[in-house]
């Protein structure tokens, strides 16, 4: 099917984790991506996701048993200072918490983890493009995106990223490391 | 001579026209919308809509405020937008919003919607419960 026809919806913390999507999915030819609500706040954002996260799957998986390629569900949450894996363990936890199997292979889910935050990406894609200086998981970027650039900003890097990075090129060893899984996190939507 | 201004819709079965009076108000509200966000990029204004999703269905709403913003973001647009409906507000609010309020008697008070208030609800919830903190 494709992908102009596929609902894809997207469950994220933050306006400029909405950006980033929003740049992605368009890139990569996604027409119908609804986006669900966004939380106030920071703190709490990361707890609405987890809240939400079990009903989405499950209608997902409600809406995927009629038309398992016409549907899907892409998640950003950042890591903080957890690592990729752990969120990955609570977003399962989540699940069977509220009765769910765990994240399926066959499930069109892509669940986005940038470590330590959407901004760490962002920088990282930015100054790549500049050739500029190397970007770490452990430094809080957000600040230093926010003193630089506005929210849409991101957007054509995000492009770039999901049309030539992730698409033809290959993600350079030096990208953090939670970048590389967003390549492999695409393609399971795609 | 008489002009009619007719509509053309297609799927895989073939493509209909209709006349404009043929249409729902849903219909000619949606392509009111789009007409207003694709023409005003050709003049030197700014487009102020109150109530821009009245008639318009829910799956609908969002796809036109998607477009608006990326005109608006690219520069080739400006908009101005009234709207007291949750699927507008929680699209719009915590990027673009600022929240009126007034106590009787004062004047009317603009102010940017905070994005850090960790309520961890949408604003329109907020809004609903009557918790939201200008």
């Amino acid at each position: 099917m494709s992908r102009r026809r596929v609902q894809l919806v997207i469950l994220c913390e933050d306006v400029q984790h909405r950006a980033f999507a929003k740049g992605l999915f368009e890139a990569r030819g996604f027409r119908n991506i609804r986006f669900l609500p966004i939380s106030q706040g920071r703190g709490a954002a990361t707890q609405y996701i987890f809240e939400h996260y079990p009903g989405r799957v499950k209608a997902y998986r409600t809406m995927a048993n009629q038309n398992r390629a016409s549907h899907a569900l892409a998640v950003f949450i950042d890591a903080d200072n957890r690592t990729v894996e752990n969120r990955l363990r609570e977003l399962d936890g989540k699940l069977e918490d509220n009765g769910l199997e765990r994240r399926q292979h066959d499930d069109k889910i892509a669940l986005f983890i940038p470590k330590m935050h959407i901004e760490t990406w962002l920088v990282y894609l930015i100054e790549k493009a500049t050739d500029s200086k190397p970007v770490d998981e452990e430094t809080p970027y957000k600040d230093v995106y926010r003193k630089y650039y506005r929210v849409r900003d991101c957007i054509p890097y995000a492009k770039v990223f999901a049309n030539k990075i992730c698409h033809t090129d290959s993600l350079p060893e030096d990208a953090p490391p939670s970048l590389h899984r967003a390549c492999d996190e695409l393609e399971k939507i795609l | 001579m008489q002009r009619i201004l007719r509509l053309s819709f297609s799927d895989e079965n073939g493509e209909y026209f209709y006349r404009l009076s043929q249409l729902s108000d849903g219909q000619r509200m949606l392509i009111a919308l789009y007409a207003l966000i694709y023409y005003a990029q050709s003049e030197a204004c700014t487009l102020c809509i109150d109530e821009p999703q009245s008639f318009v269905t829910l799956p609908e709403i969002q796809p036109w405020l998607m477009l608006t913003e990326k005109f608006c973001d690219e520069g080739k647009l400006q908009a101005l937008f009234i709207s007291h409906h949750p699927e507008v507000i929680d699209y719009l609010a915590l990027s673009s919003g600022y929240s009126f309020s007034r106590q009787v008697h004062t004047p009317t008070r603009a102010e940017r919607v905070k994005k850090d208030s960790n309520s961890g609800l949408p604003v329109s919830e907020l809004i609903a419960s009557g918790w939201f903190d200008e």
